[in-house]
C-alpha cells in the first residue's frame, strides 16, 4: 500500500467498524424507546381503574417508559438537585397507621411504597402498579391476588416479600394492644391473607368491597417491613426511620424544623426519583409556607394560605399555583344527644335555612368551598351532578321556600320563637377563615331561625375533652376521609359509633344503607344506593354540610413532574417521586 | 461585693421555688389532657382505658402531684430537664437548638435599641422644645404604639410583595452562615428593637434632662470643656443608670422570646415554642422553660445591679 492511498488500512478499518457499531447500538436503543402503553393488568383484573362501583377512568398516562414503571412525563427530565418543600411536618409520633394527620403522611410517605398506588401523573385518577406489578380480582369481588415485584429491598437491605405485606395488613386490621389503627375499618373485611409463594399475596374478603383497591392505593396504605414491626413490637411511634422500600430513604429529622430524605440509589424503579434530596422545612403557618415559595426560599408548598395563592396567581413567570380538592369537608356537627339538635326537624331546619352560597362568598378570602355535590366528595363517580344538587332544598340559592319550610319545622318542634344560649364550639386552630365564617353562620342562624348562640373558641387540648364530654350544641369541624369514597368517610362520620361521629348520631336505616353501599360492586346500583343515602342525610342532617374544601398548592416554575391540575385528594398523591427540577 | 452577690443568689432561691410551684400547679389545673393531645382525638378515643393509663404512667402523670413535683425538682437539680411529651425529645436539646436564635435576636434588639435610643434621647434632651425634640418624640411615641408583631408582619409583606424576599425559614446559626443568619434575625431584631428603642429614647431624654442642670455639669462647662465632652462624658455617664435598669428589663423580657414577632417572621425560636407547648399541654417543656426564664431574669437583674457598681463608683455593695 502506498502512502496517501485510499485503500483500507487497519486504522481505517477500526474507525469504520467502531462507527458502525455505535450506530447499530443507537439504532437498537431507539428501537426500545419508551412506549405509551399504560400499566399492565393481569388477565381478569379490573385495573388500572378504581374498583367496581367507582367506575373511574382507566387510561394511564403516556409517561411510563416501561409498561409498569413510573417516570416524569417530560422526556427531558433532569436528575439531580435538592427539592425543598415548606409545609407541615411536626408530628407527635412517627407511626403512620396510628396517625390521622398529614403532618405524618406528607413527610414520611415518600419513604414507602404501596401494593398499588394512585397515579401521580394524572392527579390520582387511575390506579397503577407499585410493589405489586399486577393483580387479579375474582368475579365475586371477594379475592384479590397481587403478584409482587422480585428483587426489591427495604432500605436496611432486607428483601421484600409477601410476608411483609401480610405483617403490615395484619397490624392494620388487627393491631396489638396499645396500638391504634386509625383506618382499621377499611381493612376489617379482610377475612384471610395468604402467601402461596414469597411473591404472591391473596386477600380474601368476608364480603365484597367496591372501594378495596382505593383503600390499598391511598397514600396511607404503605408497606412496612415485617422485621421492623417485630423489632418494635408493632409500635412505630418512636421510630422515624422505620425502613421502607420507597424512592427516598430517611436522612434526618430535626424536630419541628426539617426532614431530610435522600434518594434511594437501589430503588426498584430506575427512572425515579429525580432529585438527590428532598428537604421538608417544617413551617406550620400557612402564610409562611406560601411566602417561602414566593420568595424562593422553598420550591413547593403543599398547604399554603389562600392569600399567598392569590398573590402567586399574579406571578405566573415565577410560580405556579392551583386550588385542588382536599379530602375535607367544611361542616358544623350537631350534638344529636342534646336538645334542640336531638330533634331531626331542628337539624333539617338549619340545613334548609342556611344560605350556603352567601357563606361561600364570605369565606372566599380564606378558602374555597364546593357545595355542589351534597354529601359525596367532588370528583367521585358517585357524586350527584352539581346542577342537580343546586336545585335541591337546602342546597339551592333561592331561599324563600326553604325558609318557610324551616320555620314550619321549628314550629313543629316547639321552637317557633327560636332558642337561646346554644354553644358553637370551635377549635382554636381550625384553619384560616374560621374567624369570618363562624360569626356569619351565627348571624344567619339568628336572622333566619332566631337561634341565638355563643361561639366558644378553645384550645385543641380542651376542645377534644369538650367534644368527648358532649359539652357543645354545635361544633365547626373539617373532618376528612382517607379515600375518595363515601364508604370510608361516611363510616367515619355518620355510622353509629363511627370514629369521627362526634355528634353521636345514630340511624339504623343509614347504617343498613351504608352496608349495602359497601358491598355493591355494580357501579350504577351503587350510585343509586348512594343517592338514597344522601336523601336520608338531607332529611336527618347529622351535620350542616357547607361543602367540600379546596386547598392551594404553590410551586416554583422550575418544579416539574407532577400533574398539579388534577389532584384529587390530599392523602392520595404524596410521594414526590416524579418531581424534577428544571434548573 | 462577693457577699452581696451570694446574698442575692440566696434570696433568689425562694423566688424560684415559688415560681416552680406556681407553674407546676397552673399546668395541672388547666383543662386538657396531654395524652389525648399527643395521640390525637381519633387514637385516644380508640384506646382502651388500660392503654390510656399506661401512657399516662409513661409520662409520669399517674403519680400523686407532690411526687410529680419532687421528681421534677430533683431532676432539675441534677441537670436533667426531662423530655418533651410531644416527641420525647430532651428539653435540653430543644433549648440548645432554639435558644441561640432567640438569644441572638434579644441581643441584637437590645443593641439596636441603644444604637438608636440613646443618641435620639440625648439629642432630644439637648434640643429641648426644638423641632428636633418634637420630631424625635413623635417617632418615639409612634414606635411605642406600634405593636412589634405588626411591624414584623409589614416587613415580611413588603419584602415578599415588592422584593420577592422573605427571611429564611430554617434554623441557621451565626457561626454556620453569618449572612443568612443575619437575613433571618435582622428583621425580628428591628421589629423588637424599634419599640425598645423608643422606651430607651424617652428614658434617656428624661434622665439627661435631670442631670443637665446639676452643679458638676455647670462646673464642667465653666472649666471650658467642649459641649460634646460635657454631654457624653459627664452628663450621659450620670444619666445612664436608669437606662441600664430599663435595658436589663427589656433584654430579660426579649430573652423569653417574642411570640408574636417569631410568628410573624417564622423564626423557630423559644418564645413560640413555649406557647405551642402550652397549647399542647406539654407540661415538662412549659415548666422547665418558665423556670429557665425566671432564672435568667434573676441573673439579668443581678447583672444590672452589678453594672451600677461598675459604672458609678459611689455605689458599693456590702
Amino acid at each position: 500500500m502506498q502512502p496517501g492511498s485510499q485503500a483500507l488500512n487497519r486504522r481505517r478499518f477500526v474507525q469504520i467498524f467502531g462507527a458502525s457499531f455505535a450506530m447499530a447500538l443507537l439504532a437498537a436503543c431507539s428501537g426500545a424507546a419508551p412506549q405509551t402503553a399504560g400499566p399492565t393488568t393481569a388477565a381478569g383484573s379490573a385495573g388500572p381503574t378504581t374498583a367496581a362501583g367507582g367506575a373511574g377512568p382507566t387510561a394511564a398516562p403516556a409517561a411510563a417508559r416501561n409498561a409498569d414503571l413510573i417516570a416524569a412525563p417530560e422526556a427531558a427530565a433532569k436528575k439531580g438537585g435538592v427539592f425543598t418543600i415548606a409545609g407541615p411536618g411536626d408530628p407527635a409520633h412517627f407511626d403512620l397507621d396510628q396517625s390521622p394527620s398529614l403532618v405524618n403522611l406528607w413527610p414520611q410517605s415518600p419513604m414507602y411504597d404501596n401494593l398499588i398506588r394512585f397515579n401521580p401523573l394524572d392527579g390520582g385518577q387511575t390506579i397503577i402498579p407499585d410493589l405489586a406489578s399486577k393483580w387479579e380480582v375474582s368475579p365475586d369481588g371477594l379475592a384479590y391476588t397481587f403478584h409482587l415485584r422480585q428483587g426489591v429491598k427495604f432500605h436496611d437491605g432486607t428483601p421484600f416479600t409477601a410476608d411483609d405485606v401480610i405483617a403490615t395488613f395484619e397490624r392494620r386490621r388487627n393491631p396489638p394492644n396499645g396500638v391504634v389503627s386509625i383506618r382499621q375499618e377499611l381493612f376489617k373485611p379482610i377475612q384471610k391473607m395468604e402467601a402461596p409463594d414469597p411473591y404472591t399475596v391473596r386477600f380474601t374478603l368476608s364480603a365484597p368491597r367496591g372501594y378495596f383497591l382505593e383503600a390499598l392505593a391511598t397514600g396511607w396504605s404503605v408497606i412496612f417491613s415485617k422485621k421492623s414491626l417485630e423489632q418494635n413490637k408493632g409500635d412505630l411511634r418512636r421510630v422515624p426511620d422505620s425502613p421502607g422500600t420507597g424512592a427516598y430513604r430517611f436522612g434526618s429529622y430535626n424536630a419541628g424544623e426539617k426532614w431530610v430524605l435522600e434518594r434511594n440509589p437501589d430503588y426498584w424503579d430506575p427512572n425515579v426519583p429525580y432529585v438527590d434530596r428532598m428537604e421538608r422545612l417544617v413551617v406550620p403557618d400557612q402564610k409562611d409556607q406560601g411566602t417561602a415559595v414566593l420568595a424562593g426560599r422553598a420550591d413547593f408548598a403543599d398547604n399554603p394560605s389562600i392569600d399567598t395563592h392569590l398573590e402567586a396567581q399574579k406571578k405566573p413567570d415565577e410560580v405556579g399555583t392551583v386550588l385542588h380538592r382536599a379530602t375535607w369537608a367544611w361542616t358544623v356537627t350537631f350534638n344529636a344527644q342534646k336538645p334542640p339538635f336531638n330533634d331531626a326537624r331542628v337539624r333539617r331546619a338549619v340545613h334548609l335555612a342556611m344560605n350556603r352560597q352567601q357563606l361561600s362568598e364570605i369565606y372566599k378570602l380564606a378558602g374555597q368551598v364546593d357545595m355542589g355535590t351534597r354529601w359525596v366528595q367532588p370528583g367521585s363517580p358517585l357524586a350527584t351532578k352539581s346542577d342537580d344538587v343546586l336545585k335541591l332544598p337546602g342546597w339551592r340559592a333561592a331561599k324563600d321556600a326553604d325558609l318557610a319550610e324551616a320555620k314550619k319545622l321549628m314550629a313543629a318542634a316547639g321552637l317557633s320563637n327560636g332558642v337561646k344560649d346554644l354553644v358553637i364550639l370551635n377549635r382554636g386552630t381550625s384553619g384560616a377563615g374560621l374567624e369570618v365564617w363562624a360569626p356569619a353562620f351565627q348571624d344567619m342562624l339568628k336572622q333566619t331561625l332566631q337561634i341565638e348562640t355563643q361561639i366558644k373558641p378553645v384550645e385543641t387540648s380542651v376542645y377534644w375533652d369538650s367534644v368527648r364530654g358532649g359539652d357543645f350544641h354545635m361544633t365547626i369541624l373539617q373532618p376528612a376521609g382517607a379515600i375518595n369514597d363515601p364508604s370510608d368517610y361516611w363510616a367515619q362520620w355518620f355510622k353509629t359509633n363511627g370514629p369521627q361521629n362526634y355528634g353521636n348520631w345514630s340511624n339504623p336505616q343509614f347504617d343498613d344503607l351504608l352496608s349495602k353501599v359497601d358491598a355493591e360492586l355494580d357501579a350504577d346500583k351503587r350510585r343509586g344506593l348512594v343517592a338514597q343515602a344522601e336523601d336520608l342525610l338531607d332529611q336527618e342532617c347529622p351535620m350542616f354540610m357547607h361543602g367540600w374544601m379546596s386547598i392551594p398548592r404553590i410551586w416554583r416554575t422550575a418544579v416539574k413532574g407532577v400533574d398539579e391540575q388534577h389532584i384529587q385528594g390530599t392523602y392520595i398523591v404524596v410521594r414526590y417521586d416524579t418531581i424534577w427540577l428544571d434548573r | 461585693m462577693n457577699h452581696y452577690v451570694a446574698r442575692r443568689v440566696l434570696v433568689s432561691i425562694p423566688t424560684l421555688v415559688g415560681i416552680s410551684v406556681l407553674i407546676f400547679l397552673v399546668m395541672r389545673v388547666l383543662p386538657g389532657d396531654p395524652v389525648s393531645v399527643v395521640f390525637g382525638q381519633e387514637s385516644f378515643a380508640a384506646m382502651s382505658p388500660a392503654d390510656q393509663l399506661r401512657f399516662r404512667s409513661e409520662l409520669g402523670l399517674d403519680k400523686p402531684l407532690y411526687l410529680q413535683y419532687l421528681d421534677w425538682v430533683v431532676a432539675v437539680l441534677h441537670g436533667d430537664l426531662g423530655r418533651s411529651f410531644w416527641q420525647n425529645e430532651t428539653i435540653r436539646d430543644i433549648i440548645l437548638r432554639r435558644g441561640p436564635l432567640t438569644a441572638q435576636i434579644a441581643v441584637m434588639a437590645t443593641l439596636l435599641s441603644w444604637l438608636f435610643g440613646v443618641p435620639v434621647g440625648v439629642l432630644s434632651a439637648m434640643r429641648r422644645n426644638s423641632w428636633q425634640d418634637n420630631v424625635t418624640r413623635v417617632f418615639a411615641t409612634l414606635f411605642l404604639a406600634i405593636p412589634s408583631f405588626w411591624l414584623g408582619a409589614i416587613i415580611v409583606i413588603v419584602g415578599v410583595l415588592y422584593f420577592s424576599w422573605r427571611p429564611p425559614i430554617e434554623t441557621i446559626y451565626l457561626w454556620s452562615n453569618p449572612g443568612k443568619n443575619l437575613e433571618m434575625t435582622l428583621g425580628p431584631a428591628i421589629a423588637l428593637g424599634a419599640g425598645a428603642g423608643a422606651y430607651v429614647a424617652r428614658m434617656t431624654r428624661s434622665s439627661v434632662l435631670e442631670v443637665l442642670h446639676a452643679d458638676f455639669v455647670r462646673t464642667a462647662r465653666a472649666k471650658g470643656a467642649q459641649e460634646r465632652v460635657v454631654v457624653w462624658r459627664h452628663v450621659l455617664a450620670n444619666a445612664i443608670l436608669p437606662v441600664i435598669t430599663l435595658s436589663g428589663l427589656i433584654f430579660a423580657g426579649l430573652l423569653g422570646g417574642s411570640v408574636a414577632v417569631e410568628s410573624a417572621f417564622g423564626v423557630p425560636g423559644l418564645g413560640k415554642y413555649l406557647v405551642d407547648s402550652l397549647s399542647k399541654r406539654d407540661y415538662m417543656v412549659v415548666q422547665n422553660l418558665v423556670l429557665l426564664y425566671a432564672s435568667v431574669f434573676t441573673l439579668v437583674n443581678l447583672a444590672t445591679d452589678l453594672a451600677y457598681a461598675w459604672l458609678d463608683p459611689r455605689i458599693r455593695y456590702e
